[in-house]
């Protein structure tokens, strides 16, 4: 056959166009439920609520028909309450699914012992750094935690107990396996407190995407565990308590001996029953009665039972205490010393009713739990961060959608009821972090540059613009750095006609004395596009001392071959991986931001067991800490141990590998395998 | 808000990206290129191979394998089409040179460890049935069996162009080579195969 009979022949060849949608289906399903997804499920409870798809959808169709229906139930009014009765909250859930009204204000009683002076929520050099938290006082769940001797870490489903100092003497001491994962820990003199949520295991999600063929699952609650342990003895951890309750984990707070845990359960409906929360002290698991369930007159696309269990981590004796309201899917949370405000967002139609947030008060004092008010403001909130609570009024930053994104500050009474409005800062912008203290909000918008604004929150009534700071780049996470200055981590930024792209990470340093002008001290940019670091979402991942000078953050460093790429293309060119460890600066106020030295746990880059997936390596550096003059960078491969002034070397402590095994090339990836363009064309 | 739905059909490559990385958190946009991309994929392994049985197996490894690999996506400058393709072609080569393709993951075994199927099918009578369908491309199983004996690099080559459509620039994006090297391999490969007549 001739070449061009040859050519034209597979050219007009018909090819089969064969489906295998049995296959199709089975393999979709198989990849959904498997464990790469398993694991890393975040609270999303859209994800979560897919099993019961079909029976919360009936209640919020049934909601919706009955909402412009007259016989509409609702409650609520001035009071906060309890349901009367099973029927009641029955009838509620039912007839107020989809119905969007808030009638449920709070009678405003006052905030107990409202403080004059704020407190930074900075490490004040005790000998050893804490977990970096947002409010002085109340310590958040991480997965490592020290005390000055021991540290203890969560990794997969275990708990490690490991003798940290002094460092030559380093060693694993105990070792707890748990079932679930490992959410986080707190410690508490001798008491080590434990999160742990079991996901069930079954395939959720075809449910979601095939809406044309409903295929009909029972829901399985995830279950949330708090875990007592006396480890007097470290090596030798004491299970002493155990509370579990029905649910997905939300988030915790520990304030002085107290831990607090907020747990969600969707409400849904099976055999024309609605299901009640259940929670397990002891052995025997207890469904919560309607009539101890608050309810507010607000309504989501969802209703969630959402229970804050408090324990008192010291004494046994103490009955755990819970309250449960049913509230719509809380998305962020925010704990004073002695208020729990949990937030959820309010979807707007989008046609002059935009998306709102309400917000709802919990007084807490010990045991004592007490929902104490709700209300709501215009637009989103981004983070934990962009709330607070100081000398009586609770503060927050939302962005708003409408046609074009800004941005608002609010302050609000103990009844949460709006006394104070800033709006319509940034137009076309969106929050990217906030930052309050004291009298002040810091904001950080951004579209193509990073404004950063300062904002005067001394009249609660009237806040106020007083400056701001247009960089390139961004912050996506503020940490005060003392009273007048902030440390800023983000992206670079370059900028490109109506886009600007990320380049690496950047650490900023802002002095704010001057509040109508605050100025840029010094930044420091890591990597290329393509660099990353856990700070960026996670505060908890940020090591800062004062009076140390000293400043670590991990980071995973990409670098871009200048020779791949012409000169206008490197502003989009992903950089590779080439590094992932802790990146250590000093920090002065004068002197600005300087690269101390870099702590890598990665010692052969070719070694695919330790570099090759740099996302989920075990030997990815995610926290670091102090203890005297010793730095521990922790991975979930090791601890290693360094001298804090001139990062030498010390110890390490091999930590016991998950069930992490490195995935193998792919047979034929690399690019040598065959043979190259020049032997190609010149013949054999 | 719920629910998102994004349409695939006339989605930009920047959209797709963002999709992709969405995908490494979130099941439903995995799902989403899943539904994209499985019958391009398995058509593609399908007409590679001639072999029902092995096209589902390679088309199976390969989503597990973007899947496991997903976060690597994020550092290679290419389609995510093309690195699907990248992958399967991979996986093709790999049965040709082994006796027994071995895969590493089986919806079989995968039902043993707890799985099931949300609507359990016949995978038995869907393979006779679509074996049926099969045989009716006679033009096309005679062309594929001169090809299959060609090395993996010259079928490959021909198969992106011919059966999958792709352009030279596509397949030097899913192969990694240079344009001009695939010129000359697909001249080489239609010399080979006419060689073979």
């Amino acid at each position: 056959m001739k070449y061009e009979d040859l050519m034209k022949k597979l050219e007009n060849l018909k090819t089969p166009e064969i489906e295998l949608a049995g296959h199709k289906r089975a393999l979709r399903m198989a990849l959904l439920s498997s464990r790469y997804f398993r694991k890393r499920i975040s609270i999303d409870w859209a994800k979560m609520l897919a099993p019961v798809a079909a029976t919360v959808l009936l209640i919020a169709v049934a909601g919706f028909f009955a909402a412009i229906q007259p016989s509409l139930v609702h409650f609520g009014g001035n009071q906060i309450d309890k349901f009367a009765s099973y029927q009641q909250l029955r009838d509620f859930v039912k007839g107020n699914a989809q119905y969007v009204g808030f009638l449920w204000k709070g009678s405003a009683p006052s905030v107990s012992g409202g403080r004059e002076t704020y407190d930074l929520a900075v490490v004040t050099s005790e000998g050893y750094s804490t977990t970096n938290i947002q409010v002085a006082g109340v310590d958040e769940v991480d997965i490592v935690k020290t005390d000055g001797e021991y540290i203890y870490l969560a990794s997969g489903n275990k708990t490690l107990i490991v003798k940290a100092y002094p460092p030559e003497q380093a060693q694993i001491l105990s070792q707890i396996e748990l079932e679930g994962t490992v959410i986080g820990i707190f410690i508490n003199h001798d008491r080590l407190v434990v999160i742990e949520e079991k996901v069930p295991y079954y395939p959720y999600y075809d449910v979601r995407w095939e809406t044309e063929e409903k295929i009909y699952m029972p829901y399985i609650s995830p279950k949330t565990f708090i875990k007592v342990y006396d480890v007097s003895d470290r090596a030798n951890p004491q299970l002493q308590r155990e509370i579990s309750a029905n649910g997905q984990y939300v988030s915790s707070r520990m304030i002085g001996d107290y831990a607090y845990v907020v747990v969600n359960e969707p409400v849904y409906e099976q055999d024309n029953e609605v299901n009640l929360p259940k929670i397990c002290v002891g052995v025997e698991p207890k469904e919560i009665p309607a009539t101890e369930i608050y309810y507010s007159d607000v309504s989501d696309r969802y209703y969630m039972y959402t229970t804050i269990i408090a324990i008192n981590t010291q004494n046994d004796g103490e009955e755990p205490a819970y309250e449960t309201i049913l509230l719509g899917a809380s998305s962020n949370l925010y704990v004073s010393l002695n208020n729990i405000y949990l937030t959820f967002p309010v979807w707007g139609t989008g046609v002059g009713d935009f998306d709102k947030t309400s917000i709802h008060r919990i007084e807490i004092n010990g045991a004592q739990i007490e929902p104490a008010a709700s209300g709501e403001v215009p637009g989103m909130v981004l983070s934990q961060f962009s709330m607070d609570e100081y000398d009586g009024y609770f503060r927050v930053a939302t962005t708003t959608h409408a046609l074009t994104t800004q941005n608002n500050v609010y302050i609000l009474d103990t009844g949460l009821n709006i006394v104070g409005v800033l709006e319509g800062l940034a137009s076309g912008e969106t929050i990217y972090s906030a930052r309050f203290m004291g009298d002040r909000c810091y904001l950080v918008t951004f579209r193509q540059v990073d404004p950063l604004f300062v904002i005067d929150l001394s009249n609660p009534s009237y806040p106020e613009e007083l400056g701001y700071l247009k960089i390139t780049g961004y912050s996506s996470y503020l940490h005060p750095y003392d009273e007048n200055h902030l440390i800023g981590i983000g992206k670079e930024t370059t900028e490109q006609g109506e886009f600007a792209w990320y380049q690496g990470v950047k650490i900023a340093l802002f002095d704010v004395s001057n509040v109508s002008q605050p100025t840029l001290i010094d930044t420091e940019v890591i990597g290329h596009r393509g660099t990353e670091s856990p700070v960026l979402w996670d505060h908890k991942a940020f090591l800062f001392d004062k009076s140390r000078n000293l400043l670590v953050i991990p980071i995973l460093e990409a670098k871009v071959d200048t020779t791949k790429y012409s000169e206008q293309d490197l502003v989009w060119a992903y950089g590779e991986p080439v590094w992932q460890g802790a990146y250590v600066f000093n920090i002065y106020l004068d002197a600005g931001i300087g690269e101390k030295g870099k702590i890598t746990h990665i010692e052969n880059i070719a070694d695919p067991e330790q570099a090759y997936q740099y996302f989920w390596s075990p030997f990815v550096v995610t926290r670091s800490l102090y203890i005297d003059d010793v730095l521990y960078t922790i991975s979930d491969a090791k601890i290693k141990m360094n001298n804090l002034e001139n990062l030498e070397y010390i110890n390490e402590v091999e930590l016991p590998s998950s069930d992490w095994v490195p995935y193998e090339y792919l047979p034929g990836e690399s690019r040598s395998e065959e043979p190259s363009a020049g032997a190609e064309s010149g013949g054999k | 808000m719920g629910y998102v739905y994004f349409s695939l059909a006339n989605m930009d490559l920047s959209e797709e990206r963002k999709l992709v990385r969405q995908a490494q958190k979130a099941p439903d946009a995995f799902a989403k290129l899943y539904d994209q991309y499985y019958p391009k994929i398995f058509g593609y392994a399908l007409r590679r191979t001639a072999n029902l049985e092995v096209a589902q197996d390679i088309t199976s490894e390969t989503f597990f394998k973007a899947l496991k690999k997903l976060w690597q996506f994020h550092w290679r400058n290419i389609s995510f089409s093309s690195w699907l393709y990248k992958i399967a072609s991979n996986e093709v080569n790999q049965y040709f040179r082994k006796a027994a393709y071995r895969k590493s993951v089986s919806l079989e075994e995968l039902q043993e460890e707890g799985f099931e199927p949300a609507s359990p099918y016949d995978p038995e009578s869907e393979l006779i049935e679509a074996q049926e369908k099969l045989k009716q491309h006679q033009d096309f199983l005679e062309i594929q069996a001169k090809i299959a004996r060609l090395p993996t690099k010259y079928q490959e080559v021909i198969a992106l162009r011919f059966f999958e459509q792709k352009q030279i620039i596509e397949i030097a994006e899913i192969l990694g080579k240079r344009e001009g090297t695939i010129k000359s391999l697909l001249h080489r490969a239609l010399e080979k195969l006419r060689e073979t007549d």
